[in-house]
């Protein structure tokens, strides 16, 4: 197996060399804090162009695929999509009707549209790097507006947020269920405050700081409070999975994510605001 | 001729953090708790000895770590370590089996686990999330996909060897000589 063996004491001056360049490196970050370097940006920003030009090339024959098979059952999917549509446009009515009911109430009430943010879709293109990070490569950057921590939905909730300074084509997101990601958030039917954050577990997060006397129960909606800034008040993070009353004045509370963090495809990058009170914390 | 070794194997370790990143994800959305790019640098320990795993480990590591957006370093140190440690220990062990290839993929990929942990443990940072069970399922995984890898190359050459003799258009016939 082992064709070429280097037993030259050179090995272990390279290996001495490397480990001692390693500690400097590590201990010149910890002091000054780590991120922003130039060269992750630029490492950054040219493996995700490799990664998007992989992914529209596997896209481009995934399609072909799909589409070819797609034409052997042409006349099934026809007659099943009719029968959809029909079905469809009895939901659109029933739909149409809510919404009059829905904007005559919000008239009524006088209330600002709380989703007044300026957004834009964007893909995946990559998962995360390093095995122990949870983090998703997009395929916007700042040519398309995203700057440093700007916030990151779906349709089922808040997915996370723009980590460090983007490239001009891709970002990369630190993932709500990432063991440093952290959000302002409340109990939807108290309006009790603390911070939800990821934990070992991928599927299940944490929420810190919710003072025993509150009213908590399983299967409470949590959505996040605007107060760190970062997430606009009001999206979606979870359900509440378990109450335990912890050691101290606070409960620990589990949080299962609404979003499914694996099965990501599409999402929104919150890139301004329009409106100031959207992203202002919510008030008490 | 070594720089060349050191050279394909960087490449190496650059298509796997790639494919890892890119391609995994379309295959499967179920995460796969695999480290493509340790892979390919025990692979050059076993194969090319510590100096080329020290170079790789410690080329793939960095770019981990930077692509990661975390601290950089942790990585690049562990992946460089667990190299030279597989590099030089590996000379001692008879790897011809390969289950015990596949044990040794398996005690690196831990060892790498350790080194890594332990550096954030030194600089008291917090430390990126993993479980027990899932760095042994990472463990487990890098040794089936090496494993997988080995069968699928020495599998080739009988699979083109098979096509050519079944698959011929003059394969099957009864030829006689007139």
């Amino acid at each position: 197996m082992v064709a070429n063996v280097d037993h030259r004491p050179r090995t272990s001056y390279l290996l001495l060399a490397v480990v001692v360049g390693h500690l400097i490196l590590i201990s010149a970050q910890v002091r000054a804090g780590p991120r922003n370097s130039v060269l992750e940006h630029v490492a950054f920003g040219a493996f995700a162009e490799v990664q998007h030009a992989l992914t529209v090339a596997w896209q481009a024959v995934a399609d072909t695929a799909s589409e070819y098979v797609a034409l052997r059952d042409l006349h099934a999917r026809n007659d099943a999509l009719a029968a959809e549509v029909a079905e469809l446009k009895l939901q659109l009515q029933s739909q149409r009707a809510q919404a009059r009911r829905a904007g005559s109430l919000e008239a009524l009430l006088d209330m600002r549209n709380s989703a007044d943010l300026a957004t834009i879709a964007a893909r995946v293109i990559a998962s995360g790097v390093a095995p122990y990070t949870r983090t998703l490569t997009f395929d916007r950057g700042h040519a398309d507006g995203v700057s440093a921590d700007a916030a990151v939905i779906a349709p089922d909730g808040v997915v996370g947020r723009v980590l460090g300074a983007p490239a001009r084509s891709a970002s990369q997101v630190q993932l709500l269920n990432d063991r440093n990601a952290a959000a302002g958030a409340r109990v939807e039917r108290t309006r009790s405050a603390g911070i939800v954050h990821g934990t070992d577990d991928e599927s299940v997060l944490a929420m810190e700081y919710v003072s025993t006397t509150e009213d908590v129960r399983v299967g409470d909606r949590i959505v996040t409070s605007g107060i760190d800034g970062i997430y606009p008040p009001g999206y979606v993070i979870g359900d509440v999975s378990a109450v335990r009353r912890g050691s101290d004045l606070h409960f620990q509370i589990s949080v299962e994510p609404a979003v499914d963090f694996a099965r990501l495809e599409d999402v929104l990058v919150v890139v301004q605001e329009r409106g100031a009170p959207a992203l202002m914390a919510e008030n008490e | 001729m070594k720089n060349a070794y050191i050279a394909l194997a960087l490449g190496a370790a650059l298509l796997a953090q790639t494919a890892e990143t890119a391609l995994l994800r379309m295959v499967t959305t179920v995460p796969v708790p695999v480290d493509l790019a340790l892979i390919v640098v025990i692979y050059a320990a076993l194969s090319r000895g510590a100096a080329t795993a020290i170079w790789t480990g410690t080329a793939a590591g960095l770019l981990q770590d930077v692509l990661s957006g975390g601290i950089v370093g942790p990585s690049g140190l562990a992946k460089c370590l667990v190299g030279a440690i597989i590099g030089l220990g590996g000379t001692r062990l008879d790897l011809t089996a390969l289950w015990s290839r596949f044990a040794v993929y398996v005690a690196a990929s831990l060892l790498h686990a350790v080194f890594f942990y332990g550096v954030y443990m030194l600089i008291d940072t917090g430390a990126p999330g993993a479980s027990l069970v899932f760095l042994l399922g990472q463990a487990v995984v890098n040794g089936l996909v090496f494993v997988l890898g080995v069968g699928l190359v020495r599998a080739a050459p009988m699979v083109w060897r098979w096509q050519r003799t079944y698959r011929s258009p003059l394969a099957g016939r009864n030829w006689e000589l007139e």
